[in-house]
Order: C-alpha cells, then structure tokens, then sequence
C-alpha cells in the first residue's frame, strides 16, 4: 500500500531520534508532525487527527505508557495506531504496551527496513478505502476493506479483516470471491465479538443468512477448491 | 590520536551527520558538566539516548558506549561513566564517516 500523504505523529524527546525516523517517513512520502512531550502531541492531535502514532516510552514528566491509556480514554481518537519505539524493550514493557492497546513495539536503535515494514503492516491493517455515514436515527456504514476467509460452509463464514465487531450486527456483503463463485449471499451477521489475531487484526464468525440451494452448492465447489489446492 | 574509525553510513542520511556529530560533541560537554556537579541522573539520559540513535544512524559502536554509560549512571558506578566518557570522546576524535 502506499504510504504517500499518510500523517505520522511522532512524539519523542530526542531531537536526533526524531530527525532521522522524520527523514525516513518523508522519504516515503509521508508527512510528520513532531512532539517531544505528551502534553504538546495532544495539543496537536486537537487540530490535527494522524494515521499513525509513533511513541517513545521514556518520556518527560509524563511517560508513553500513560499517553496511551489517556489516547484509549477518548472516543475521537482511540482508533489511532501507535508503533512504539522505545530502547526500553524488556518483555514486560512490550507485553504492557501490547495489552494497552499498541499496534507494534520497535527496539532502539531502529533498522530503518523494520519500522517501515511495521508501519506498512500497521496501516495496511487499518485500511478502509471508504466509509459513509448517514443520519444518526438510521446510520449506515459503507465500508471497503480487504479481508481473508478463513472458513466458509453453507450455515457459517470466518472472515479475517481491520473490522473489530463488538457485538452481534447484520451487515450486508460484497466479496469478488463470492461473485467468482456465484454465491448469492443476502447478508451475514456478526456473531458475538470478533477475536483479536493482532493488534488491528481480528477474527469475526458470521451466519449466512438467505442462502439459495444453488449458492449453498457453490459453496461446497468452493471449499472443495480450497481443499485441493492446499492438497 | 589512535585508530581512525570508518563508518559507513547512508548517503540519504549525509546532510544530517554534521547536525548529527554535532550535538555528540556536546552530549560530551553535557557529560562533564555532570560528573562535575555529580549529576549521574542526567548522565543515565545522556546515555540511553545515546544507546537509542547512535544506532539508527548506522554508529552502532557509539550507541554500545552509550548503552554502557547508561548502565553504568544506574549503578552510579562513576568510574565506569568516566571510562565510556573517554572512549566516546576517542570515538568522536578518530572518526572518519564514508557514505554509501
């Protein structure tokens, strides 16, 4: 995916540090605002919403960790990714960052490959081409998303995707490998809360609803498809 | 004057180096102000973040002193900072970066 005019908001309290990730993440394209203290990245982020959060741990007065927890408390910008990026890399610190919501934790010193790898995934798996809200009496959601089918039979799909579903939720499905084999498929329904693979990636199971005889056919072509492949 | 040290670096990273060096010459300054005032605390931030952008600039020996004056201000082992202190200054000295 491209990372051109994607916004990086990098907050560190190095200058040097921050000047060198500024030069890789411009040499991809990207524009990058720099803050070396929590206070003056939420002073930011006020005007200005980034795709991507890259944070230090070791901060001044108040540390990464907390800029996390008081990013997750507010709704508007919650979904942010962040990359850490810390010299702080012992395993509990990576485990707490995980559990608090992180996207990534990058050792310092950087290899410049790795952390353009990690935003490349970060990003790839937030990736919504489109979405579309209507009045708030009736809201749809219109979203465009690459996503993986990890299983299908007649009653049942397990899709992979950026999508975290929370609770059980009718949608209704566009997929080209759906229209390649002729499976008409009304809509499909969340059921219970999608499982987390990764930060940003979730595992979500959904009925099929309104599957015709011959859709339900197709399926099973499908599967067997599948299967021979992977034999 | 010892053995130069030759370092390769980026060349996309050329027009940032003198910045770069620069401010290693005065993390040495800040580093000697401390010891005189026995300020270990500011000599442990001086080294970590030393051990966190040296390395990423491709001075990966640089960041390794840092790492170790680092450790060393959090065990307040000054004879250990005065070493690395010393050696960061005979890094610097003989110094010789080659972009590629």
């Amino acid at each position: 995916m491209s990372l051109r005019d994607k916004i990086c908001l990098l907050i560190d309290d190095d200058d040097d540090f921050r000047m060198i990730v500024r030069r890789i993440l411009e040499n991809l394209g990207m524009s990058v605002k720099e803050a070396s203290t929590v206070h003056i990245a939420f002073k930011i982020i006020e005007n200005w919403i980034p795709h991507l959060i890259i944070l230090d741990l070791n901060l001044d007065k108040v540390d990464g960790f907390t800029f996390i927890e008081q990013k997750n408390a507010n709704p508007k910008i919650a979904n942010i990714p962040i990359v850490v990026c810390s010299a702080h890399s012992l395993k509990k610190n990576v485990l707490k960052v995980t559990q608090l919501g992180a996207s990534g934790f990058i050792a310092k010193p950087i290899k410049q490959s790795l952390l353009i790898q990690k935003i490349r995934q970060v990003l790839r798996s937030k990736e919504v081409e489109s979405y579309i809200f209507r009045d708030s009496d009736n809201t749809v959601i219109n979203i465009k998303t690459k996503s993986d089918l990890v299983k299908i039979n007649e009653n049942f799909c397990v899709l992979t995707s950026g999508v975290k579903f929370n609770e059980p939720i009718k949608i209704q499905i566009e997929s080209n490998l759906f229209k390649k084999f002729d499976i008409n498929c009304n809509a499909i329904e969340s059921i219970g809360p999608s499982r987390i693979l990764n930060p940003g990636e979730y595992e979500t199971t959904f009925t099929m609803l309104g599957i015709s005889d011959k859709s339900a056919q197709n399926i099973r072509t499908l599967r067997n498809n599948w299967i021979n492949n992977e034999g | 004057m010892g053995e130069k040290n030759r370092v390769t670096i980026d060349k996309d990273l050329k027009d940032l180096i003198p910045r770069y060096l620069e401010n290693r010459n005065k993390d040495i300054i800040k580093i000697k102000e401390a010891l005189a005032q026995n300020d270990i605390k500011k000599i442990g931030v001086v080294g970590h973040q030393l051990a966190g952008n040296a390395g990423s600039y491709g001075f990966d020996q640089l960041g390794n002193i840092g790492k170790r004056m680092e450790n060393a201000a959090n065990a307040q082992n000054i004879e250990e900072i005065t070493k690395c202190l010393q050696e960061i200054e005979s890094y610097m000295q003989n110094l010789e970066v080659i972009f590629e």
